[in-house]
């Protein structure tokens, strides 16, 4: 009986050692700066230092209702420490926080920034945060962005 | 108290967030890059020394701006980083000196007299401001003191304090800005007669970026309005020649070399003509200004002189005063005549005419040697003619002749002697 126990006991601990996850820990995914992509016809963007390539047009179609100038459009994009993409356009009235899936992008947080829409929108990585500052007015607070929200500053 | 602490720094932190510039960090990327580029282009199509000066003061001057985003620089350039992009720069202007056989020490000279401009340029715009704000307070000063009925010597004081000031800048001025017209002129080391096209229109850029042409042309128009304001001096006027003298003479060498410099701009062209006529007007002003004084001097020194407005009228005139001074020395009693004669020399002749007014005259060419020398000798003979004789000159002359027939007759009697021997 006591054999039973003792050999159960071990082929428990073989199986949970062999389905626990290997995590590699501390891993920073943060672009130093943001990127500024034009869709392609077929609404993909392509970013070539980070070999980074995704579509779009459900973005734009989310935010704009109209997928169909996509071509109009120019993406900011970002990606902070954790890994999580940052995208925003001008006129968008949203910052849109996606994480990375099977050969996906998935939605984390679609976070409102502006009700009237953004002017300039530009993102500066200031690790742990994203700053969200318009380009064309300088003296204006960064919104403090992270996956969850806007952390610090006013919404425009 | 944690608590507090913590507000108090949430509270710094929003203030320093609402006081900073946000700048985009893509857009100082972008810049920088872009920069690197131009300089990168223009550093292969270098052609001369004065050209890779120029690439190599651009580069100094990108380093110097860059320096405080190295570290988003560094980290956002891809392969190079920023001091990789820098030395790549470097390296590629090196070459290219290598491939004109441009020495080192060359490229050393230009980029330090383009220092040395870009001093004189920050200086002479930081005068010109000064000169504003002093030609604003000498306005206001005139006109409250013109109100004034009785004459208040604290704002006189004043007046003349600002005034004296403003000469000085004006002066200092105009000297930076010739100062800065030679620094130009230095770095292409060789006569606009003999400069190509190309570097013709560099030259012409350069002045451009300098501002020359408008701060000779701004520096005229102060000048003039500086002659215009009230309360000046005749030894304001003796310096104001001066100026005036410098001013132009530095002028007819910069201007030929300006016009041929700017040989395809209309317009261009058109500014030198103008700064010639506006040299004119100083010129004519200058002049009018310059015998007006010298006539209100004379006035205060109790001479009152026939109208002049040129160096040949005035000499003439004084001539025929003291002409007229002499003769009237007869009729007028000898106390009046050595009154008149002594507040001439005390106020005017020896405290301004002769220490000032005639080297001036002569120095801007209003009165020649010549002229100078006659109104000298006109007032030693009004000297003579107002002075009497003193006895005590008689009884030497008396004295002196006693002795030459003393002398005389000992000397005719030991004659015969010595013929005899």
């Amino acid at each position: 009986m006591r054999l039973a126990v003792i050999l159960t006991v071990c082929v428990l601990v073989m199986i949970f050692s062999g389905c626990s996850t290997l995590v590699l820990r501390p891993a920073d995914f943060a672009w130093p700066i943001e990127v500024v992509l034009k869709p392609d016809g077929k609404g993909y963007v392509q970013e070539a230092r980070y070999q980074v390539i995704f579509n779009v047009k459900a973005l734009l179609y989310e935010e704009l209702k109209d997928s169909s100038t996509v071509t109009k459009q120019t993406l900011h994009i970002l990606r902070d420490q954790a890994g999580y993409y940052y995208i925003t356009a001008k006129d968008f009235k949203n910052v849109y926080v996606f994480c990375q899936s099977d050969g996906a992008l998935k939605l984390e947080k679609k976070i409102l920034v502006s009700e009237k829409g953004l002017e300039a929108p530009a993102f500066n990585q200031k690790a742990p945060y994203i700053h969200l500052i318009n380009e064309n007015n300088e003296h204006a607070a960064p919104v403090m962005l992270t996956k969850d929200g806007i952390l610090e500053g006013e919404k425009k | 108290m944690r608590t507090a602490k913590n507000i108090a720094i949430l509270l710094l932190i929003a203030a320093v967030s609402v006081m900073a510039r946000q700048k985009s960090d893509r857009a100082v990327v972008d810049n920088f890059e872009k920069r690197v580029k131009e300089l990168s282009r223009a550093a292969d199509s270098a052609k001369t020394v004065l050209d890779c000066a120029d690439v190599n003061a651009s580069l100094e001057e990108l380093e110097k701006v860059s320096l405080p985003h190295k570290s988003l620089l560094d980290r956002a350039l891809y392969p190079d980083d920023y001091s990789k992009s820098i030395a790549h720069l470097r390296d590629r202007l090196v070459i290219r000196q290598n491939d004109l056989g441009i020495i080192e020490t060359q490229i050393t000279r230009i980029v330090e007299l383009e220092n040395q401009v870009r001093e004189l340029s920050g200086k002479i715009s930081s005068l010109t401001q000064e000169n504003d704000r002093l030609l604003g307070a000498v306005k206001t000063l005139t006109t409250s003191y013109a109100l004034s009925k009785e004459t208040e010597k604290t704002m006189f004081d004043s007046l003349n304090i600002v005034i004296s000031k403003l000469r000085q800048n004006l002066k200092e001025r105009d000297n930076l800005i010739f100062a800065l017209v030679d620094s130009l002129f230095k770095q292409y080391d060789k006569n606009v007669a003999s400069m190509n096209d190309v570097e013709k229109q560099g030259l012409s850029g350069k002045f451009e970026r300098r501002n020359v042409v408008t701060n000779i042309k701004k520096s005229l128009a102060d000048n003039l309005q500086f002659l215009e304001s009230m309360n000046l001096t005749p030894n304001d006027y003796a310096e104001i020649t001066r100026q005036y003298q410098r001013f132009a003479s530095q002028w007819k060498g910069l201007g030929p070399k300006l016009a041929s410099i700017y040989l395809s701009g209309k317009q261009k062209k058109n500014e030198v003509a103008l700064i010639d006529s506006l040299l004119s007007t100083w010129s004519a002003k200058v002049d009018h200004s310059t015998w007006k004084a010298l006539t209100s001097l004379m006035n205060k020194g109790g001479v009152q002189l026939k109208p002049f407005s040129n160096g040949t009228e005035f000499t003439s005139n004084f001539s025929e005063f003291v002409d007229a001074e002499i003769k009237n020395s007869q009729k007028d009693p000898e106390d009046i005549q050595a009154k008149r004669f002594n507040t001439f020399n005390d106020m005017v002749w020896k405290t301004d005419l002769i220490p000032t007014w005639l080297p001036v005259l002569v120095e801007s060419g209003k009165i020649t040697t010549g002229q100078k020398a006659e109104i000298e000798k006109q007032f030693g003979l009004w000297h003579s003619a107002v002075t009497p004789v003193s006895p005590i000159v008689y009884g030497l002359v008396v004295i002196l002749l006693a002795i030459v027939v003393w002398s005389l007759s000992r000397y005719f009697k030991k004659k015969p002697i010595v013929s005899k021997t």
